[in-house]
């Protein structure tokens, strides 16, 4: 409740200011998406290749907005649309699908679970969660925030709290993963010590975020009921750096924030709202002032710039293959982003447009950027001549800012030590100050104690004295006059030792004071220090990336230009070589001929022994034969000859032709890396399943069945309000009245049961290892075994009613056939030469058409174009 | 416009014989050069784990204590190397002892089934948040020199299909463990009955042409790996023989014995004489909290014969000099004897067997006092023996994997190999 009215009033804040933006500088400035590529358009040495065509955008939207492919119908579509805004219109179209929210369900749930095996919460119903969350275009804060402050106690919204609870409420785990993956930072060595290697991931940081759960722990005394986050009041925070042994504690701090939340101050023995119970372990503690509650606000509602960049890196890489920041997760001053500028504009932007996640990923898909085709430019090397007439400037720029780096980074050095030594000495007083107020505590205690007992004897005596004076005498007064004495005298006692113990750690405090303002100070400067260094260090990074772009494309370039008489030469003997061979080959044929008739003369001459007419042909012809015999022997040695020349030109052009083709690959990295090709990466194993089951037309056939389920469902309801109401069952919940709206997603949750078990057969074979990062392509022999050779996919290839192969079946035109083929599985019409292997193949197999279509939707399914999205 | 068959069969006639370093084009066959392969296997090192699940007694096994409060009923016999004496559940051990070597003083401060088999598998102390590959896949990842081959990282146990594990962390599930059983084909790897030869070299070719094709638009490390996975996939069909246990002689399975553990050692064996880089078999059951005595008895009685009779097959055949042998558990048992004959949980001071590649033979290194109840020379921890596997290996155990952007020591950096052990 509190959340929400805190997410209300900080959405309202959010729309005035984007009004605010709206009215004054938005007319300005060009929708984010234009201003995305101008970014991208300057850290590129060279022009980047052009926009896709309509097929290619066609299969990467489709992907990327749904996770699986188009239908073929769909494909031709859109293909045959004249309509010069189809790109946008379908990017709207698609942003409003069913299985646009499933998809990015399934996105989120393998980001933020990573595959982690269902330990407390079902797994369907939080990817239902996350699905309707997006279905309602939910702020992506607050989906964040929902799923930060819960404790599984709300059986209204427990789905939620299973990022924590699959977690086991393990702090170091959450600590780690909350910094990894809403964050951005991999936090883990700053566990045990500051990163040796990383100036801005250090210990502090890291027990600021622990603070936060390190009271935290997986309730569960009955094992029959659900598991729950339980919290202490104590703890959580100190550590000790293994390599300097220097001691600390933090209090709640978010990453990069400076507002610290330190528990308000209490009696010892007042921090619990409902206190633990050694005796009894089912009694769920609740502090009165929880630490884990703080961090769903602070995390998500202050505007945190690591987790708006952390997240608009990740939608960012969702869309473009990869992250401005990569890993994902490991974003630090040595790791700076490719384009800084550029994740600066996305996170603000997003955090303007209040965490709109629909509308975020529509700019990025109408980005040039995201448009871009998948293959390096044509004309490289005439990039390169342009490239080389800048290569001096950007050498200059990269020296200049490789030594204002190395200046500040002694610079940190020195101010780190400075800390360091502030700290030590500042220990002293601290602990000293921590042993006086340990002993206050104490004091304290004890004179409540002595407190409490006189007042005991107090009452005790004046229960008597009244006694005394309505005339009943007791012996036990004098016994109770000195016993009130004597605890008077020891709450006097014990007051004064308060006092004293009181006035020491009041001494002790100026000391500490002074040193924590010294300490302070040189933080201060440490910290200026860092940011210093971190700066100038992303932007020598930067330069140092652009010089290297350049030498890359030159380095390239001269290796083509210096192969191309080699392979020249390579295809004028290949040339030659066939016309010899041919010449080599008629007169091998003539020779032939000649034999043969000279032969034939001489046998019909020695039958028709008197016919001299005969004999000369037959010497006419021998002589002619053993001539043309010698010329073919001559042009068959020319041939050989020819040939090894080739042979050694061949084998000097390939390795050169290899070379070429390593080389360029190394340099479509970097292009890719600059944002100036089309992105390449793997399918997810979600996205593999799907398209296939797509391209098959075995999705098709779940929708059909699903269609109609709902169809009959919404018949049996009407039917049933002919019928008088049947009494409710109070036990049961109402039944939810279907709508002919809800047909859409009664559709793609018929399918998405039916297809439960195919799909968990692929992540298990496709998916990364659980609670690791999931965007790791691999490749292994039994993935292939499966493609192969399991009944699963074999069995969606099997002709069948109006699956692909059935379809296919009955195709007598083999242009439709490869047609219908290529645009079902790759999106794409196929190009002449493919159309006429297609033909080929069909007519090599011959009567074995069925199989023959089966055996090339197999190949194209396992092809690598299907495998990969671009 | 010709097809990409006719191109191609047009190119392959006309090239003749030279076209075969087409990568996408060419068969298998066209990369093994055997003379490469034969100069590899000499060069390539394999590893061998045998884990005694649920806690080997030390006092049993490698460092007996008889007649100590400690001891229990069992004698310490003589061994091949004049010195060593082990228990007398170990005869045929014993035998084999100067081609063995003992590790006496381990102190993993460690009773827990699940972190003690952690620390021994990832030569790391456990931290929450934090995931480390076993030593299987540090060794497969090390020593993956060719690139088309059987996978290098194989579990054995009785069931097992092929289906990968999770314990590869960062190093990727390709280098992640395949569990075979050895009496059944991996899974998938035998071709349906009605996908005929020339089916199936059909739509492999079509496969590799519409991948040539691609390639000339966009070829990466991942494009080539996808492709490769075929080939390996291709290999395992051909090779399905070596997961085979019953290609094996009668001789042999006799002599290893019928039970489940001496097949594994014997497929054990078939594995490492195949190349594959790294083997993990099991020996179930030494948990013994009760009849402590009773079970070794009965455990070591069936693991003797194969193990010593799989250390002197793979010293006869010189495998034994570029095969690394290690008999580990998750901990030892306590010296304590408890109300029912049992040995419980125990980390403190115990014992790992060690032999081959790398490592000297003959010894024992550590001493524990005279009843086993501490480590009183040359006390190691996981780590250590951890660092030591790799050296042994002829791996530097200081280096680091490069993985996506991020340095992953190979090994934990606390710690070191025992230097004194190896050769």
């Amino acid at each position: 409740m509190l959340l929400s009215s805190a997410v209300c009033r900080l959405s309202f804040i959010a729309l005035c200011g984007f009004t605010a933006v709206l009215s004054t500088s938005f007319a300005a400035s060009p929708p984010l998406h234009q201003r995305i590529d101008e970014i991208i358009a300057a850290g590129i040495v060279a022009p980047p290749t052009e926009l896709a065509d309509d097929a290619e955008f066609l299969r990467r939207i489709f992907l990327d907005l749904t996770g699986t492919i188009p239908s073929p119908e769909k494909a031709r579509t859109f293909l045959k649309d004249v309509d010069p805004d189809k790109r946008i219109k379908l990017i709207d179209e698609l942003l409003a699908k069913r299985e646009h929210f499933q998809h990015l369900a399934t996105r989120f749930d393998v980001w933020i679970m990573e595959r982690r095996a269902e330990a407390h919460v079902k797994s369907p119903g939080w990817t239902k969660f996350l699905e309707e969350s997006f279905a309602t275009n939910k702020p992506y804060h607050q989906l964040i925030g929902e799923i930060l402050a819960a404790d599984g106690t709300d059986a209204k919204n427990r789905e939620a709290a299973r990022f924590y609870l699959d977690r086991l409420g393990e702090p170091n785990l959450i600590t780690r993963d909350v910094g990894r993956l809403f964050f951005g930072q991999d936090l883990q060595c700053a566990q045990c010590h500051d990163h040796p290697n990383i100036s801005d991931y250090l210990q502090r940081d890291y027990y600021g975020m622990f603070a936060f759960f390190g009271r935290t722990y997986l309730f569960q005394p009955d094992k029959k009921k659900p598991a729950l986050l339980a919290e202490k009041a104590i703890g959580g925070g100190e550590f000790k750096s293994v390599f300097t042994d220097v001691e600390a504690t933090s209090f709640p701090q978010v990453l990069h924030s400076k507002v610290v939340f330190p528990d308000p101050t209490v009696e010892p023995g007042e921090e619990y709202k409902v206190k633990p119970d050694p005796k009894d372990k089912k009694i769920q503690p609740i502090p009165k002032f929880s630490r884990r509650d703080q961090f769903a606000k602070a995390a998500t509602e202050s505007n945190n710039p690591a987790f708006n960049r952390n997240i608009a890196n990740r939608l960012w890489a969702q869309m473009m293959g990869r992250g401005l920041v990569e890993p994902l997760d490991f974003h630090h001053a040595s790791n700076p982003p490719s384009h800084p500028e550029l994740l600066e504009l996305l996170a603000t932007e997003f955090a303007t447009m209040n965490y709109d996640l629909r509308a975020f990923l529509r700019q990025l898909a109408l980005t040039k950027t995201y448009q871009r085709k998948f293959e390096m430019p044509m004309q490289l090397t005439r990039q390169a001549d342009d490239v080389k007439a800048k290569i001096e400037a950007l050498k200059a720029e990269d020296a200049r800012l490789m030594a204002l780096s190395q200046a500040s980074a002694e610079a940190l050095g020195e101010a780190k030590e400075a800390w360091n030594a502030a700290r030590k000495i500042a220990v002293v007083p601290e602990a000293a100050l921590a042993v006086a107020d340990k002993k206050r505590v104490a004091a304290a205690e004890a004179f409540t104690k002595s407190n409490d007992a006189l007042k005991i004897s107090t009452e005790a005596r004046a229960k008597v004295v009244a006694k005394t004076l309505q005339g009943k005498a007791d012996a036990n007064l004098p016994k109770l006059e000195a016993d009130v004495i004597a605890k008077q005298k020891a709450a006097d006692v014990a007051k004064a030792a308060l006092d004293t113990a009181i006035a020491e750690t009041e001494k002790l405090k100026p000391p500490v004071d002074a040193e924590q303002k010294k300490v302070a100070a040189v933080t201060a400067t440490l910290d200026a220090a860092r940011k210093r260094y971190d700066d100038e260090k992303t932007g020598w990074k930067l330069a140092q990336r652009k010089l290297q772009d350049a030498e890359k494309l030159i380095e390239f370039a001269d290796a083509v230009r210096e192969s191309e008489p080699a392979l020249d030469k390579a295809e004028q003997l290949a040339a030659e070589l066939a016309t010899v061979k041919r010449e080599s080959e008629a007169r091998s044929k003539l020779a032939a001929a000649l034999k043969t008739a000279a032969d034939s003369t001489q046998a019909a001459s020695a039958q028709l022994i008197d016919d001299d007419d005969l004999v000369v042909a037959a010497s006419v012809l021998g002589d002619r034969s053993q001539m043309a015999r010698a010329k073919s022997d001559a042009v068959a040695k020319t041939l050989a000859a020819k040939k090894s020349e080739f042979d050694t030109a061949e084998s000097v052009a390939e390795k050169l032709r290899e070379n070429k083709a390593t080389t360029l690959e190394a340099l479509t990295d970097r292009w890719a890396d600059a944002f100036a090709v089309g992105s390449f990466t793997q399918l997810t194993p979600e996205q593999l399943c799907l398209a296939m089951l797509q391209a098959t037309g075995e999705d098709e056939k779940y929708v059909v069945a699903g269609d109609a389920d709902f169809t009959k469902k919404l018949a049996a309801q009407e039917a049933a309000k002919a019928k008088p109401a049947p009494k409710p069952d109070p036990k049961k919940p109402a039944p939810v009245e279907l709508k002919e709206a809800d047909r859409e997603r009664h559709v793609r949750d018929y399918v998405a049961v039916k297809i439960d078990a195919t799909t968990k057969r692929f992540i298990s074979l496709f998916g990364g290892e659980a609670g690791l990062p999931q965007t790791d392509f691999f490749a292994t022999a039994d993935q292939a075994l499966f493609l192969a050779n399991d009944g699963t996919v074999r069995n969606w290839l099997r002709p069948s009613g109006e699956n692909l192969s059935g379809r296919l079946l009955k195709m007598e035109d083999t242009d439709a056939l490869a047609e219908e083929l290529y645009l079902s599985i790759l999106t794409r019409e196929p190009e002449p030469v493919e159309l006429a292997s297609v033909k080929d193949y069909l007519r090599a197999r011959g009567e074995k058409k069925s199989e023959a279509i089966q055996e090339l939707g197999w190949a194209l399914l396992s092809s690598v174009e299907f495998r990969f999205k671009h | 416009m010709n097809s990409l068959f006719e191109q191609e069969i047009a190119r392959r006639n006309f090239l003749g014989s030279l076209v075969t370093g087409g990568a996408t084009v060419a068969g298998l066959g066209a990369f093994v050069d055997p003379l490469a392969a034969a100069k590899l296997a000499s060069n390539q090192k394999r590893m061998l784990v045998i884990r005694m699940m649920g806690g080997l007694s030390q006092l049993e096994s490698w460092d007996p204590k008889p007649g100590t409060d400690t001891g229990g009923p069992y004698r310490a016999i003589p061994t091949s190397v004049p010195g060593i004496h082990i228990s007398e559940l170990l005869p045929h051990t014993a035998k084999q002892m100067h081609h063995l070597g003992l590790v006496r003083g381990i102190n993993t401060k460690n009773g827990d089934h699940a972190k003690g088999t952690y620390m021994m598998m990832t030569g790391r102390h456990p931290m929450p948040g934090a995931e480390y590959p076993e030593i299987g896949a540090v060794v497969a990842k090390s020593m993956d020199t060719s690139d088309v081959s059987l996978p290098g990282h194989i579990k054995v146990a009785p069931n097992g299909t092929g289906a990968r594990s999770a314990d590869s962390a960062y190093l990727g599930p390709k280098y992640a463990s395949m569990t075979i059983g050895g009496d059944k084909p991996l899974a998938n790897s035998v071709r349906p009955t009605d996908l005929t030869d020339d089916a199936e070299l059909a739509r492999n070719q079509i496969r590799n042409l519409v991948n040539h094709q691609f390639a000339r638009k966009r070829r990466s490390a991942e494009t080539d790996a996808y492709v490769q996975s075929f080939e390996q996939a291709e290999e395992l069909v051909k090779r399905a023989d070596v997961f085979d246990l019953s290609k094996e002689s009668e001789k042999d399975r006799q002599r290893y014995g019928s039970h489940d553990f001496g097949r594994q050692c014997l497929m054990a064996r078939r594995l490492l004489e195949n190349e594959i880089t790294f083997v993990q078999i099991r020996h179930n059951d030494y948990d013994s909290h009760y009849e402590n005595f009773n079970f070794h008895h009965e455990q070591l009685g069936e693991f003797d014969k194969p193990f010593a009779t799989l250390i002197s097959d793979l010293q006869e055949s010189g495998m034994l000099d570029s095969t690394l042998v290690v008999v580990l558990s998750e901990f030892g048992r306590t010296p304590k004897i408890n109300s029912r004959y049992g040995r419980d949980h125990w980390g403190n001071a115990w014992s790992v067997c060690l032999a081959g590649c790398g490592m000297q033979s003959g010894f024992a290194y550590g001493k524990t006092n005279d009843n086993g109840t501490e480590v009183i020379e040359n006390e190691v921890d996981a780590g250590h023996l951890f660092h030591t596997y790799l050296k042994a290996l002829g791996l530097r155990s200081t280096s680091k994997f490069e993985i996506g952007g991020r340095k992953f020591p190979i090994a934990d950096p606390a710690f070191e190999p025992i230097q004194e052990i190896l050769a």
